[in-house]
């Protein structure tokens, strides 16, 4: 089952073609980091912050299996 | 206040005050303000005094009628009773600092060192054509004034930093992070920790905010920006790439507002360990939860 992928704020502008509401659907063919995928869609690890798989905070080298939702997150800090 | 005046102004509040009836045919005694303003001027207190008067004595001030049902008089006094501090009266700050007086927060301390330019016309609620070049933290109090005069304001402009911190906060029931810069977050946290008082932290970029509560145990920060080391330099503010439109700081600052009353009045369910995130371009909140780190 594919990994759902969500960018947030600055994250998005690394894929010119990223459409916020769908986000990206990534099929993997067995097990794959966090790292791995960034790469693997050409997001700067160095600027993710945050990384929640399922809901819930991972670390970079966290590994996936398929069919989870990964939100990845830069820093903000505006107010 | 001294017990004769204190007996005076219960009396005047008392003969002052009259009874409605809602369309439920629930009765309740409420104060006008024009009374409020005359029996603060005659008694030489503050609007404060008498709004907290009143409700010690189960009268409700007219401004707050509309909060009952949602919030008892016995919060009401509880909340008029309470010190928040906002950090910040820019974007997120400017709509905190409104939303807390007109819910009646009794003292509000504003901590800003900036002044209003053109830019923040775009954003900022108590920016406006009058205020720029002037103070934020002494606009907050002007307008706090209009809002509801009921409210005491200790207005600060002056940056906060880690020889102020302590001294500006403490004796603060909440503290709202309402800053621009990662940097200057990370001093505010260091602040809070150590006086031992929770902290309302609030972000944004774009379309896109969060929200997270932060006690004194709590890793914090940490899980949002990584270690405080890597973010000394970020002065500049990472919302100037994607910008901040005028809708955002209004939900990510009631969010926060939300988070303080439900530390006031120990009610609801409190982002603790997660974060609220908001995309309002796509319509998604979603809490995203932190697990336990090492410090």
């Amino acid at each position: 089952m594919p990994l759902k992928i969500l960018l947030s704020s600055t994250l998005r502008k690394y894929l010119p073609d990223y459409d916020p509401v769908k986000g990206i659907s990534f099929s993997v063919g067995g097990e794959i980091t966090v790292e791995e995928l960034c790469e693997r869609i050409n997001i700067p690890c160095a600027k993710i912050k945050i990384v929640m798989v399922n809901g819930k905070s991972k670390s970079m080298e966290h590994v996936l299996k398929g069919n989870e939702r990964v939100g990845l997150f830069p820093p903000i800090g505006g107010g | 206040m001294s017990a004769k005046k204190q007996i005076n102004i219960q009396d005047l509040i008392s003969s002052k005050s009259k009874k409605i009836v809602d369309e439920a045919g629930s009765e309740t005694l409420v104060l006008e303000d024009a009374h409020a303003l005359r029996i603060a001027k005659e008694c030489g207190c503050k609007i404060y005094d008498v709004y907290v008067t009143a409700l010690k004595n189960g009268i409700c001030p007219y401004r707050y009628l509309r909060n009952r049902e949602t919030i008892s008089l016995k919060q009401q006094l509880v909340l008029a009773e309470s010190r928040v501090a906002v950090i910040g009266a820019g974007g997120l700050g400017g709509q905190v600092i409104l939303l807390l007086a007109r819910i009646g927060i009794g003292h509000l301390i504003v901590v800003d060192g900036d002044v209003f330019e053109e830019t923040n016309l775009n954003r900022q609620a108590l920016c406006n054509k009058n205020s720029l070049g002037k103070s934020k933290a002494k606009e907050a109090l002007a307008s706090v004034e209009t809002v509801n005069p009921g409210i005491k304001v200790s207005a600060y402009p002056v940056k906060l930093d880690s020889s102020n911190a302590v001294e500006l906060l403490t004796g603060s029931d909440v503290i709202v992070d309402a800053l621009d810069n990662v940097s200057d977050r990370f001093v505010l946290e260091d602040a809070c920790k150590k006086l031992g008082i929770p902290l309302v932290h609030g972000a944004l970029a774009g379309f896109e905010g969060r929200v997270m509560t932060i006690f004194p145990d709590d890793t914090g920060l940490k899980n949002l920006y990584g270690n405080k080391k890597g973010n000394e330099n970020s002065s500049k503010s990472p919302e100037a790439v994607p910008g901040i439109p005028s809708l955002t700081p209004c939900l990510i600052a009631a969010l926060q507002t939300m988070e303080v009353l439900k530390i006031i009045l120990r009610r609801g369910k409190i982002f603790k360990n997660a974060m609220l995130y908001v995309d309002i371009e796509t319509g998604q909140m979603n809490e995203l939860v932190f697990e336990k780190q090492k410090q």
